[in-house]
Parts: C-alpha cells; structure tokens; sequence
C-alpha cells in the first residue's frame, strides 16, 4: 500500500511540473548553476588541496652543486645533508642523469640538445623536506643550512610562490563556502517560492481533498516531492553540466598538466553524490518553508 | 413519534454562531438519528449552510457543544479532523468538482485520502458510478459534464467511502426538475443503504417524496420541527 501511495505522490509531482514547466524550468536552472559554480570551487580547492596534502608529505628541493667537485666533496655534502634530521630523503642527480631526463621531457625538440658541445647541467642532490604540522618557514630554514655547505652552488624550491598559492587556496576555499552557502540560501528562496505558486494555484483542489478527510501529509507529500525532484534532479543536471566541462578542459590541457607533473582530478564520487543529495535537500527545505509561510499567514 | 432507542448520530447543545457582531445561529438544539432523514430548511440567510458547515467543521461553533458520531467537535484538535470527514459525505450546491481530474479520479478521491488499495478503489468507485447512472462518464472530465451528471458525480464522491452521514447543501438548487429528480432517486438509494441524510434545501418536492423530519430556521433558530406526518397535515 505504501507503495502504491508514493507512486501516487510521484504521478502528481510529475503533473504539477509538467503543468507548471516554465516555473520549474527556471527553478531547475538555478539549481543547477548553483551546484555548477558551487561545483568548480569545490573542484578547485579539491585539487589545490590534493597539491598541498602531496607536498606536505615531502617538498622537493634542488640542491644545485659547483662545478669540478671531487668525490671526497660530493661524500662531504652527503655526510651534511645527512646529518639534517628535517631532510626525510635525498639522492644525487648526476648531470648525465639530469640530461637525460631533460631529453625524455622534451623530446618534441630534441634538435636542441644535438649542437650541445658540452653538458651544461650541474650536478645535484634532490632532497625531500618533510613540512607536517612545522609549517612551511621549514622549508626555507633548510634551504638557507643547505646554501651554507661548502660546494653547494645554488639551493632551489618553491619560495615564495608557495605561501602565495596557499593564500589563493585559502581565499578558494573561502569562497566556494561563501558561493555554496549563498546559492544554498537563493535556491532554497527559489524552490519555496515556486512550490508555493504551485500549491496557491492548487488551492481549490487542496480544499476539497480536505473536505473529504484527506490528512495533510497526503495533501503535501506530492509538493515535497515536487521539491526534492527539482533539487535532485537539479543537483544530477549541475555534476553532470561540471563533469562534461571538466572532461573537455582537461582533454584539451592535459599536456600542459602533464608538464606540471599535475594530476588534476574530478570531484569523488562520494562529494558529487553529497552534492546532489544536498541539492535534494534544498529542494526539500524548500517545500517545507513554503508550507511553513502557509502556516504564518 | 422518534424511535429514542436508535443512536444520535449528531447532538447539538445551545449552539451559537457568529461572523463577528453579526449572529448566524442562535441557541440551536438538535438530536438526528442514525438513519435518519433530516431537512433542514428556510429563507435564504437562515443559516442551513451554515448549520451544516458545524456539522465537519467547515465552520467553528462560537459556542456550545455539538457531537458528530460520537466525536465532540469543541475538543477535537485538528489531527482528528480527517478522521471526522471520512465519517461524513459532503454535497455541495456548486458539485466542488476537480475540473483537471477525471469523473473516476475525482470520486477516487476520498478512498485515496483513507489509504484504500488501487484494485479495492477502482472496485468501489465503478460499483457507486454504476449506481449514480454514470458509468460510462468514468474518463470524462467534469466540465465537460452537464450540471445534472456533475452532481450525482459529487453524490458519488460523497458516497464512495460508505460515510454514516452525508450532508447535503442545496443539492438540486441548480439543476433543472428532471436532474434535480435523479438527484433525488440517487439520495434516496443511498439513504436505503443505511446512510443518514441530513439535506439543506427548499425544495418540497424532494422533501415530500423522501418524508424525512424537517428542521426550519428564521433567523439563525429553529422556528418549528416538522415529523413527516405533521408535514403531511399541514401540506393538506
């Protein structure tokens, strides 16, 4: 029986949209620019996040040598970096290796590399400095020890860009709760606004369900329903609309992300899924504000 | 004379309505029995709609007592009031029709509302359009209906749950005589189903060929009670 009963709500849901297309259309549609731009913050701080969680596990450093170095040097420097407890890893990078790395990499111009009378590169020690809970100021106190060994040329890691890119993380982040909780707020608004036009237009007929005994649960199920559909479907539209875009972008750029040693990522599957069953929600608050003014007036 | 040994179906103790300073019903006491017929009636603005509204609380009394099959309508919160209306089968003088349903769904209606299952709905409703003469209307809408066939579908809505009491407000006042009489016909094979009648009308031929007891109101009270038999002598 209760079966038969959703199946009833539903078929009612469905007719009061079909009858009220355009209303709900436009409903529909902010929803899903809402999940959409909601979506790409989200999207963003994901990745950047994802960027910050790899480095944090070990920042890489460049430990650039002087030239003409003998061995006993290069065991010096070791023993150095060794000693350093803030350095979780590090190994040489000969410049032969260094070369032929470089070669691999940009093996679209190749020709380059054929005029070479010698190999320009120095040789390196690759370090991986652990940051954890420190703080990144660690990376750059481990720079300045390492500058300061005898034999070590140049010392090269993020810098400076590093805080600036968390601070776009952080101001990211900031915005995609701003943007989320603000088009949360308008969709809610739209969704009550709309129900309620549906209900108003429905009003002769709500009273004679009344009449003869309906509760008001039945009476209202169909306009919840009608507001989760909207929600839901409108959060499956938005990830759907995201995803397609994404796919594009990503497949025109991967190059470039490749070259950033990038692995740029959609949202997972479990955030879109709490997107869309937030979405749904939304739609839901919003056919119970709309009967909650009912009440008010 | 009453046959007192048969259940009240609706108790009225000293009822008062008013629409603000404006008095509606004044100090009405009322007894109606199960399986009964009871015709309430009067000028216009006598308060019969009025009156029956109280009976499902399609209005609120502004004081006394009245009980409706057992329920005591002044401390009846709301969560009871559908339980209230699927006792009772309400006709209106204006059908209240769904225009955007179906003859079929819209007598469906009371039988959804109580939980009933689709094969015992479509069971039932064909069963009451049968005996309403409008069976073969079950798919047609009702503005397409003429104002005769609209009412025996409301009488069919009003009918369908098998309600003790049905009240009826001015049920053949916009019908021509040969609808108003299927109308009638329709009531009466209800009312021998077991059903109580109460009807507000002016119609005296309705009331004369189902002699029922009549209620008459001036004013907002009731000036007289009529047994069938009374009727019969004054009439003559």
């Amino acid at each position: 029986m209760q079966k038969d009963l959703w199946i009833r709500h539903f078929r009612h849901a469905l007719k009061d949209i079909r009858t009220h297309r355009f209303l709900h259309g436009i409903t529909w549609i902010t929803i899903v620019l809402s999940v959409i731009l909601s979506g790409t913050f989200i999207l963003f701080a994901s990745n950047a996040g994802d960027v910050i969680a790899s480095w944090k596990a070990g920042v890489r450093v460049m430990v650039y040598l002087e030239k003409g170095l003998t061995e006993k040097d290069l065991v010096r420097i070791k023993n150095s970096l060794g000693e350093m407890e803030l350095i979780s890893d590090f190994r040489f990078v000969s410049k032969m290796e260094a070369l032929e790395f470089l070669r691999m990499r940009m093996q679209r111009h190749a020709a380059v590399f054929h005029n070479l009378p010698e190999n320009p590169l120095p040789d390196a020690f690759e370090l991986r400095v652990k940051v954890g809970e420190q703080g990144w100021d660690i990376v750059e106190n481990v720079a300045l020890h390492v500058e300061k060994i005898q034999g070590v040329d140049d010392v090269e890691y993020g810098g400076q860009w590093v805080g600036r890119f968390l601070q776009v993380i952080a101001m990211l982040r900031m915005a995609a709760f701003g943007m989320g909780s603000l088009f949360f707020l308008v969709s809610v608004f739209i969704v009550a606004n709309t129900i309620r036009l549906a209900f108003y237009s429905r009003k002769e007929e709500v009273e004679i369900m009344r009449f003869v005994g309906a509760e008001e649960g039945f009476i209202k199920a169909p306009f919840y329903m009608q507001g989760f559909l909207l929600g839901f479907s409108g959060g499956l539209g938005g990830i759907l609309v995201l995803f397609v875009v994404y796919t594009t972008l990503t497949f025109r750029m991967d190059a470039t992300f490749s070259a950033l040693a990038f692995d740029f990522s959609f949202l997972s599957l479990r955030t879109a899924a709490t997107m869309v069953g937030i979405s749904a929600f939304v739609g839901w608050v919003g056919a119970y504000l709309s009967f909650r003014q009912e009440v008010l007036e | 004379m009453m046959d007192l040994s048969k259940n009240q179906i609706i108790r009225m103790f000293n009822v008062y309505k008013a629409y603000g300073k404006t008095s509606a019903l004044r100090d009405i006491s009322l007894e109606i029995y199960a399986g009964e017929i009871v015709f309430i009636t009067g000028a216009s603005g006598a308060g019969k709609s009025t009156l029956l509204k109280l009976f499902y609380k399609g209005e609120l009394a502004s004081q006394g007592q009245i009980l409706v099959d057992g329920m005591n309508l002044a401390r009846m919160g709301a969560r009871k009031l559908p339980e209230l209306r699927r006792r009772i089968g309400v006709i209106f003088q204006d059908f209240k029709l769904i225009a955007g349903r179906t003859v079929f769904d819209n007598v469906a209606l009371p039988l959804e509302a109580a939980g009933e299952k689709p094969k015992i709905i479509e069971k039932k409703v064909m069963s009451v359009l049968r005996t309403a003469g409008i069976e073969d209307k079950a798919k047609v809408y009702p503005p397409s209906l003429s104002g005769g066939e609209q009412q025996r579908v409301a009488v069919a809505r009003a009918v369908v749950g098998s309600p003790s009491l049905i009240l009826a407000d001015e049920p053949t006042a916009s019908l021509d005589p040969h609808s108003a009489e299927q109308v009638i016909q329709l009531l009466e094979t209800f009312h021998g189903r077991g059903a109580t009648l109460v009807i507000a009308t002016h119609n005296r031929r309705m009331i004369s060929r189902l002699k029922g007891r009549e209620i008459r109101l001036e004013n907002g009270s009731i000036q007289e009670r009529l047994h069938g038999s009374d009727r019969e002598m004054e009439e003559a």
